[in-house]
């Protein structure tokens, strides 16, 4: 197997196919949601949408957040006059249901039930307001920011990563920030890809991963992004900056381990298990074949 | 002395190593504590079958205080019944039972052993399966079991006899073995005594016997003075 043809089976693994149980489970999720937001909002009848990497097609499975985004008609107010109100009239709605964790501009949804395995279901809900009303531009509400607002547009931005050209490169190079657990956005770094990959469209994969990883290794100064649906109105200079250092170190020693061990040290075995019984099986087999038996315990 | 000063280049040794084992954990200092970030994989015979979001807080007294980790993507419930604090933090292992193994200051066989071995039972309830290395009862009853293990016997006064010596200032060879067996120390268990004095630190072992002799007579003041034969 070359590299390319390894990278392609990478991400085949990270596709989360339409049948899969995954998906169904945020489908249904996301259907729970819609059917609880218009009993909540009846008045306003909000536009319910799919955002995130749902909408860009950069969804992977080892991080298949949802973004569903939930935004009012700029003349409407029954769902609160400033965009707070509505960000909070929003999280009351979603409390009769779940467990939230308030974001910067959206809210996370986990299980009411504490003793729940996966209790965080991957979906975050966006609340905001339309502009006016050609309902293309929208105003978020952020949490803790300077600026208590924030000019959006879901269409620009979903088309900003869609016609990149370079989405599996976003893909995979979002997977080896998940793996890394890099704390940036995950928006403004599909920014930083696309952009450091805008004149390696036609490049293999290998070629663009490696571009990425040496730009940020030399790049001494964070590049400036800029956010194609707020261009002037949303600095993303501060995310960019505070998350360069550990961008270029990693990208730095996962260079030398791709020189030195080859790329599975990078995205791991593309070896799986075929079925969720097999891995079971394994994961005891695993357990059998391991030389030190030990057992947690809680104090 | 904190871990990464105890010997030239630790850093640089674990940083090569968690290269070479675990390249998706990558290893920061604040201050005197390590931190290793990142993902953790199940792997066996070459395939990935799951994997962990994790931080792992290397405290400044490693290895005679063991690793702390968070389990930091929501997956695991903070539920003593998974085996996990409210804080967020997972009991991968009755310390005592880490300490006496004889790599237990090595980090990389922390991950490879308790951990990952966590990580499987994890896995595996979760998919509703049994824990096949099963669990530790909560609480004192899971450190009387493990302590029982460590010295040999299920007899509670025993276990906290050989935790009494363990925290003593001194040991007296004339003392009667924990044992019960009503010979001294000297000429019976003096090896495991040692032994455990040797790796456990006296602290945890001060802190357990507390624990263990209120479990014992639950009404009554933690005992301040070894219980002498």
């Amino acid at each position: 197997m070359n590299t390319q043809e390894y990278l392609t089976e990478v991400l085949q693994i990270q596709k989360l196919a339409d049948e899969s149980q995954e998906l169904k489970d945020l489908q249904q999720h996301r259907a729970d949601v819609e059917k609880l937001l218009r009993r909540e909002f009846n008045a306003s009848s909000p536009t319910i949408r799919y955002g995130g990497s749902k909408a860009k097609d950069t969804l992977i499975k080892e991080s298949f957040d949802l973004d569903i985004t939930c935004y009012f008609a700029s003349d409407d107010t029954s769902a609160g006059t400033s965009l707070k109100d509505i960000y909070d009239n929003v999280a009351k709605a979603l409390e009769k249901d779940y467990f939230l964790e308030r974001k910067t501009s959206s809210l996370r949804l986990l299980a009411k039930d504490t003793k729940l395995a996966n209790r965080d279901f991957h979906i975050d809900v966006v609340p905001g307001r339309y502009v006016d009303e050609g309902r293309s531009d929208c105003y978020i509400h952020q949490n803790g920011n300077e600026k208590e607002r924030l000019k959006t547009n879901l269409e620009t931005h979903v088309n900003h990563v869609k016609n990149s050209g370079v989405i599996d490169a976003v893909r995979l190079l979002k997977l080896w920030k998940v793996r890394k657990t890099i704390h940036i956005k995950q928006f403004v770094w599909e920014l930083i890809v696309i952009k450091l990959l805008k004149d390696k469209k036609g490049a293999t994969l290998e070629s663009q991963l490696k571009h990425v990883w040496t730009s940020l290794r030399d790049t001494k100064d964070p590049i400036a992004v800029e956010d194609p649906a707020n261009p002037s109105g949303n600095d993303l200079s501060g995310v960019v900056e505070s998350a360069w250092p550990i961008l270029s170190s990693l990208a730095s020693s996962t260079l030398s381990a791709i020189e030195s061990s080859g790329w599975e040290t990078t995205f791991g075995s593309v070896k799986r298990t075929e079925s969720i019984a097999a891995r079971t099986a394994s994961l005891a087999q695993a357990a059998t074949a391991s030389p030190l038996s030990t057992r947690p315990w809680a104090r | 002395m904190p871990w990464h000063r105890e010997e030239p280049n630790v850093v640089e040794h674990l940083r090569a190593d968690l290269a070479r084992k675990y390249p998706d954990l990558h290893l920061s200092l604040d201050g005197d504590v390590g931190y290793l970030r990142g993902t953790f994989p199940v792997i066996h015979d070459g395939v990935e079958l799951d994997r962990f979001t994790v931080e792992i807080r290397i405290p400044e007294a490693f290895p005679r205080e063991i690793p702390i980790v968070f389990e930091k993507a929501h997956r695991i419930p903070h539920d003593v019944d998974w085996h996990t604090f409210q804080s967020g933090n997972l009991c991968v292992i009755v310390p005592e039972e880490w300490f006496l193994n004889p790599h237990s200051d090595s980090l990389i066989a922390y991950l490879d052993g308790p951990l990952r071995n966590y990580f499987i039972n994890h896995a595996l309830a979760e998919a509703g399966q049994p824990r096949p290395m099963g669990a530790r009862d909560h609480g004192a009853p899971g450190l009387f079991e493990a302590y029982g293990e460590i010295v040999g016997t299920t007899n509670h006064s025993a276990i906290v006899k050989y935790l009494d010596y363990c925290t003593a200032k001194k040991l007296k060879l004339h003392w009667k073995c924990p044992c019960g067996s009503g010979r001294r120390v000297s000429i019976c268990h003096l090896g495991k005594v040692i032994e455990l004095r040797k790796r456990v630190p006296r602290w945890i072992a001060e802190k357990a016997l507390n624990r263990l002799k209120q479990a014992l007579a639950p009404t009554s003041a933690p005992a301040s003075s070894p219980v002498k034969a």
